[in-house]
């Protein structure tokens, strides 16, 4: 579905680039999280990919047709929950619908119909400010579902909640990407988030970015926290950990 | 109201130093207290309030008017244009730099004594923090949110109307703010300056006569009337810039 094609970038105010020759592949219905150093690259992919940066060489493309031909391919999900403080809670999940020129009716019925799976359709008529950061992040999820993208680009959406938050909002993650069959790539810092979630990790461990270190998580869907102890995911853990810890260290 | 209980104190006690002080002097002319300038306006309700003050009141409305439309026009386009903001930027900036009072009696030349000489001195001084905080409005909206705009397919008009516009609201506010008493001072500057009828007319007049609380009477009226349109557009703002922490 997703795939770059010796890829290359470099940003005007450096002198090497971020990326050089990058080539991978996603298919449909993965979930993928992509994981390395701080500042090795990750957000740049997810910039390539959802064309706030252009590829200087090479082609990224989504089923087969360049991204720079397309509309609506991929839906992105930042950091912070960047929900507009104006808007409702209903009006922010419309804004995708909105820009995409969906009519009023359909609109509310598919922001109803989405809020209730996220359990907000209580917060419907709320602003921002009236949820916990948990809840807001879940706004945002509903937002980045509704512009109606297959493959949702999801960078460290709960690296700021606190522990609790993050498994409850990881395990509902889950049970959504399970409901909808969507492609997801997830980045973050965190290994054990990076396990519990994906069916396969994708490493970044040079710089420039030429190749993806590719991980299978050897867990089958539904998963629980129970599988997390087991020996196997402990390794593999550690030697997610290591190689972080070695790329950090370059 | 306990917010503003120490303002209310402060202002108290500097009417009580005020009336002591000219007390003291005991020169209306020079300083009238309090009392004498609250008793000047009783006895000239009738041509402050039904005659004078309107006049005003027109110049000011009227000059405010333009100035927001054309500081909002203005802060528009120096937003949609980096090369228009680049000429007009300078040019506004100069534009302040003209010395009111020596400009204003050109504009009675012009205009005469008509209602529109005394409007250009208004906009001339108003319409700058206009554009100025309300261009820094529209630059002041966040990047990420523009870029996750952009993301969902956004035209720069989506981005504007969506993002830029609301962004902006909190400093349209604070804009006005500053523009309604720098309205009425540009009025009456310009009444000062050269008018038949008006607060700063009036002002001028009574200085001539030497009436010292007949001078300060206007000015009290001026400050009651700023105060007041200020309260309102503060109440307005709470209303509906209720997420302005948010940001």
């Amino acid at each position: 579905m997703l795939k770059f094609d010796n890829v290359y970038f470099k940003y005007d105010e450096d002198n090497e680039p971020m990326i050089d020759g990058l080539s991978f592949e996603v298919d449909d219905g993965d979930f993928i999280s992509v994981i390395g150093a701080s500042g090795c690259g990750k957000s740049t992919v997810f910039r390539l990919i959802n064309g706030l940066e252009k590829a200087q060489r090479g082609s990224i493309s989504v089923d087969g047709k360049n991204i720079a031909d397309i509309k609506n391919y991929s839906a992105y999900m930042p950091q912070k929950d960047l929900l507009f403080p104006w808007r409702t809670i209903e009006k922010n999940i419309c804004m995708p619908m909105e820009i995409q020129k969906i009519n009023k009716t359909e609109m509310h019925e598919k922001a109803c119909e989405v809020l209730k799976e996220v359990g907000l359709y209580e917060y419907r008529d709320k602003y921002p400010k009236d949820l916990s950061g948990g809840m807001k992040q879940r706004a945002s999820f509903a937002r980045t579902l509704l512009s109606g993208a297959d493959l949702m680009l999801l960078d460290e959406p709960f690296s700021a909640l606190d522990s609790i938050t993050r498994m409850g909002l990881q395990e509902w993650l889950l049970d959504e990407w399970q409901k909808h069959k969507k492609t997801v790539l997830f980045v973050t810092h965190d290994v054990e988030e990076a396990i519990f979630l994906s069916k396969k990790i994708f490493i970044i461990t040079d710089r420039p970015v030429s190749h993806f270190e590719e991980c299978k998580v050897p867990l089958s869907y539904p998963r629980n926290r129970d599988d997390m102890k087991r020996s196997d995911i402990g390794d593999m853990k550690a030697m997610l950990i290591k190689k972080l810890r070695q790329e950090a260290a370059v | 109201m306990k917010k503003n209980t120490p303002a209310v104190l402060l202002t108290i006690l500097i009417i009580i130093f005020w009336q002591i002080i000219a007390k003291i002097i005991n020169a209306a002319y020079i300083l009238p207290s309090p009392v004498q300038i609250i008793i000047k306006i009783w006895v000239l309700r009738k041509t402050l309030f039904l005659v004078q003050l309107p006049a005003t009141m027109n110049v000011t409305f009227l000059g405010l008017l333009i100035s927001v439309a054309l500081g909002l026009g203005i802060a528009i386009v120096m937003d949609l244009n980096q090369k228009i903001a680049d000429a007009l930027y300078p040019i506004v900036i100069a534009s302040q730099t003209i010395p009111t009072t020596a400009i204003a009696p050109l504009f009675v030349l012009w205009f005469g004594y008509s209602i529109w000489s005394k409007v250009l001195v208004t906009i001339l001084i108003t319409f700058f923090p206009i554009t100025i905080t309300v261009y820094d409005g529209f630059k002041s909206s966040k990047r990420e949110m523009e870029e996750l705009l952009i993301t969902y397919g956004a035209s720069k008009k989506d981005i504007f109307l969506k993002l830029k516009l609301p962004s902006a609201l909190p400093y349209f506010f604070s804009a006005i703010k500053m523009a309604i008493p720098l309205s009425i001072i540009g009025a009456a500057i310009a009444e000062w300056l050269g008018a038949q009828s008006g607060l700063g007319y009036f002002s001028k007049r009574m200085m001539s006569q030497l009436d010292g609380a007949g001078v300060f009477a206007p000015i009290v009226l001026l400050s009651a009337v700023a105060m007041i349109s200020v309260g309102i557009i503060q109440l307005l703002e709470e209303k509906f810039v209720k997420w302005r922490k948010e940001i």
